[in-house]
């Protein structure tokens, strides 16, 4: 059934519509807009939110490893240290300095040190360093016989008259002398000045039969035809450390400890044992944090290494610790 | 189609354009909404809105009317395109401010066939429902259309055959329409 004619009834409809007028709230509106600052709508504020945010993770989140360098700000404030000139002389048992955009720098007495434009220069004594994370410009700290490049660390450097060391607890250093650079892994050490590079090997040559005191057994079947039995294979400590490095690079630091127990069972010499015990110790003293075993241990190893090589270094540790009972 | 001449031949105020026009534009936007007193409501803002950021800049300010008719119209599309789209509908579930006011159909209630002719304008999609009304209510020619919308005259003419059609196919003679 048709409706009739479209069009009169459009016609029809809009003289109705005609009549509508618009309503006074909106005529108010409109005319207030005419005279307040004009209405930008929600785009233009979500642009530049958008941009902002974008400039805020440029500046703050991509390039956040490389802030500015600035001078140092002891903290607390104290008259823990003296100035002579740029460099700073620790004169308080140790004095924790923050060196904006590097990181901290715990040193201790009589340590002396400079702030430089690529980082910090140790002039003498013993300095921690935590270094604040890094992706792309290394943090340098030049030593007497080089320099060590940080991209985000702690580690100890211990500078003396003649040389000095560093002490890697966490991440990786590169430490450059001349043409020559070392890598160090967390829990190795290095010596400055470095020693000589070894000559080249000498043509490999038959390896020789274990070496044992003849006895009277040995020299009867030295005359015996009948070939004499393999020794028990040897500890493998090269090989041993390289898979530390390698659970220590992927975080595995709980079976790094159980590898290094069972090693510290063997009858090895007494400084590669020493060397196992500390690395042992370091790992539940930074990596593990675990107070407790971390102390017992320390405690251990003194009584067990009373001449040790890490002395200053076991210090450190028991000093972060805070362990009760340790002499 | 209906021009407006401006009062003056100097720039006019934008406050003397709003008197002048606000009634006219308010108009064709009811017709472009069919009857949606908000919706006209709205778009009658936004083509005064625009006029503010425009007249400065006018070259043919003599002929407020014909440009504040093309905004109108285009701006009306844009809208209805807008709501139509699943955005839009989400949007008018939280907008309040978007119904306020009286309803066309609340005026012309005691006039039932006017109200179907509303509701079958209002079925057709936006671009048909502009020329449909500039067709028959303003009497405009597909040129003038398509001057003011800026589309080819063909595609006006594919839009008008598009919505006739579909207005014949509401049960409404379309016979006495120009194609």
């Amino acid at each position: 059934m048709s409706k009739g004619s479209f069009r009169r009834a459009l016609a029809d409809a809009d003289r109705n519509l005609a009549a509508v007028k618009l309503s006074f709230a909106r005529d108010t509106r409109i005319r207030a807009a005419f005279t307040t600052p004009r209405h930008v709508g929600w785009r233009v504020p979500a642009l530049a939110c958008a941009i902002a945010l974008g400039v805020f993770i440029a500046v703050f989140v991509l390039r956040r490893d490389e802030p500015p360098l600035t001078a140092f700000q002891p903290m607390p404030p104290s008259v823990g240290w003296r100035a002579h000139g740029d460099e700073l002389e620790v004169v308080a048992p140790s004095l924790v300095v923050d060196a904006g955009g590097f990181g901290r720098i715990t040193a201790q007495r009589g340590a002396r040190f400079v702030r430089v434009a690529d980082g910090v220069r140790v002039l003498r004594g013993r300095v921690d360093f935590e270094v604040a994370h890094r992706s792309a410009v290394p943090a340098l700290v030049h030593v007497s016989h080089g320099t060590i490049a940080v991209l985000g660390t702690r580690f100890t450097v211990d500078q003396r008259a003649d040389g000095g060391r560093v002490v890697l607890h966490e991440g990786k250093i590169r430490f450059a002398s001349g043409e020559r650079t070392v890598v160090l892994a967390p829990g190795q050490s290095l010596d400055w000045p470095l020693a000589p590079p070894a000559p080249p090997a000498p043509p490999i040559a038959p390896a020789p039969l274990p070496k044992r005191a003849p006895t009277s057994a040995v020299r009867e079947q030295q005359a015996d035809p009948e070939p004499a039995q393999p020794a028990p294979p040897a500890f493998d400590i090269d090989k041993l450390l390289t898979e530390l490095a390698s659970l220590r690079a992927r975080g595995r630091y709980a079976d790094a400890v159980t590898m290094l127990e069972h090693a510290l069972a063997e009858p090895l010499p007494t400084p590669t044992l020493e060397r196992l015990s500390y690395e042992l110790g370091a790992i539940e003293t930074y990596q593990l944090a675990r107070t407790d075993r971390a102390c017992r241990h320390w405690r251990t190893h003194r009584e067990r290494f009373p001449q040790g090589r890490y002395g200053d270094e076991i210090e450190a540790a028991i000093r972060r610790l805070g362990c009760k009972d340790t002499p | 189609m209906p021009r407006t001449e401006a009062a003056s031949a100097e720039r006019p105020t934008l406050e003397a354009c709003y008197v002048e026009h606000r009634a006219l534009v308010f108009h064709r936007c009811l017709r472009y909404g069919a009857g949606d007193v908000a919706f006209a409501e709205e778009v009658t803002q936004d083509v005064f809105l625009k006029l503010m950021e425009h007249l400065p800049h006018l070259r043919d300010a003599h002929d407020l009317g014909g440009w504040l008719h093309r905004v109108a119209a285009n701006l009306a599309i844009s809208r209805l395109r807008r709501e139509k789209s699943l955005l839009g509908k989400l949007q008018s579930l939280w907008s309040t401010s978007q119904y306020e006011g009286e309803s066309a159909h609340g005026v012309v209630e005691r006039k039932q066939i006017a109200d179907q002719v509303l509701d079958t304008l209002a079925t057709l999609p936006a671009r048909e429902r502009v020329v449909i009304c500039m067709k028959l209510l303003d009497g405009a020619s597909q040129r003038e259309i398509s001057r003011a919308l800026e589309l080819s005259e063909g595609y006006v003419s594919k839009l008008l055959q598009r919505g006739l059609r579909r207005i014949a196919a509401a049960g409404w003679e379309v016979d006495d329409v120009e194609g």
